[in-house]
């Protein structure tokens, strides 16, 4: 008898992600769990819920900094030690298909870029937005912060500019963002990207996608074996 | 002794906010070793 055949199997697993369209690790992370869900064999079973999380939060909005700049002034990072670790990440962003172009990358506070995810996510456009604002920000090397920026993004996926312009000048979806980041708090996290599996396992970082595979195996096993 | 019925009628008695439920601690898949392969709250990836 197959899995499915189970009454609780034939509900969506849902995958709650947090991430952050700053941070490196969850591009990658981001992109390997797709091909983990496109390897298992239940994979249109499974329902993806984006979460936001800041990185930097105090950093001033409206602003932009080289990513490579801010983090040699904040962290003291030797340039050798910054190069050897974009080309770590750009090898294994490569092998997931992903063009990391460190040298274009910016800083810049990601409150409005959220804003532009949920407004997505009113419009089924969730996924496609993350994907997108992850390949402007780690690709081409556009300013996030910049209003005209996210709203040719959001006209890019079929959402109205008006509606993208308004939502960002009047500050919507405030509420819904200090909520993913208060249940962020809640279950312990403390760092991106950070995948939940049916409100019960967790998996922490960009890990391989044989880790992702196992998350997705083990859950549907525990709805197979809970009873109806 | 004379007591004062005002101060009394004036109290309010207000039911606490109900505690947010607390979610069941997660069970973590062990990383792989090596890099986290995360950024954390301050912006440091490694």
């Amino acid at each position: 008898m197959s899995a499915s055949a189970f009454g609780p199997a034939a509900e969506p697993i849902v995958v709650d992600i947090w991430s952050d369209v700053v941070c490196p690790w969850c591009y990658l992370g981001n992109a390997v769990f797709k091909q983990a869900v496109e390897q298992f064999p239940h994979g249109s079973s499974v329902q993806v819920r984006y979460h936001s999380f800041q990185l930097n939060p105090s950093f001033p909005v409206g602003e932009a900094v080289l990513a490579d700049e801010y983090l040699a002034q904040n962290f003291k990072m030797p340039k050798a030690q910054l190069e050897a670790s974009h080309a770590q990440l750009a090898a294994r962003g490569a092998e997931a298909g992903l063009d990391y172009q460190f040298s274009k990358t910016v800083m810049i506070n990601t409150l409005d870029a959220h804003r532009m995810i949920h407004l997505a996510k009113a419009h089924g456009q969730e996924l496609p937005m993350v994907d997108r604002l992850f390949r402007a920000e780690f690709t081409e090397g556009l300013n996030l912060s910049d209003h005209a920026v996210l709203a040719d993004l959001a006209v890019e996926l079929g959402l109205d500019r008006a509606e993208a312009e308004k939502a960002l000048e009047t500050k919507a979806y405030e509420q819904d963002i200090r909520a993913d980041l208060a249940q962020a708090r809640q279950l312990g996290i403390s760092g991106v990207p950070f995948f939940v599996f049916d409100n019960k396992r967790g998996v922490s970082g960009a890990q391989p996608i044989e880790m992702f595979r196992k998350a997705l195996d083990v859950t549907w096993q525990d709805r197979a074996a809970s009873p109806a | 002794m004379q007591s004062s019925n005002t101060e009394t009628e004036d109290l309010v008695l207000v039911d606490p906010e109900p505690a947010e439920p607390v979610p069941a601690p997660l069970i973590l898949l062990e990383p792989v070793e090596g890099e986290s392969g995360m950024c954390d709250a301050d912006g440091w990836c490694n």
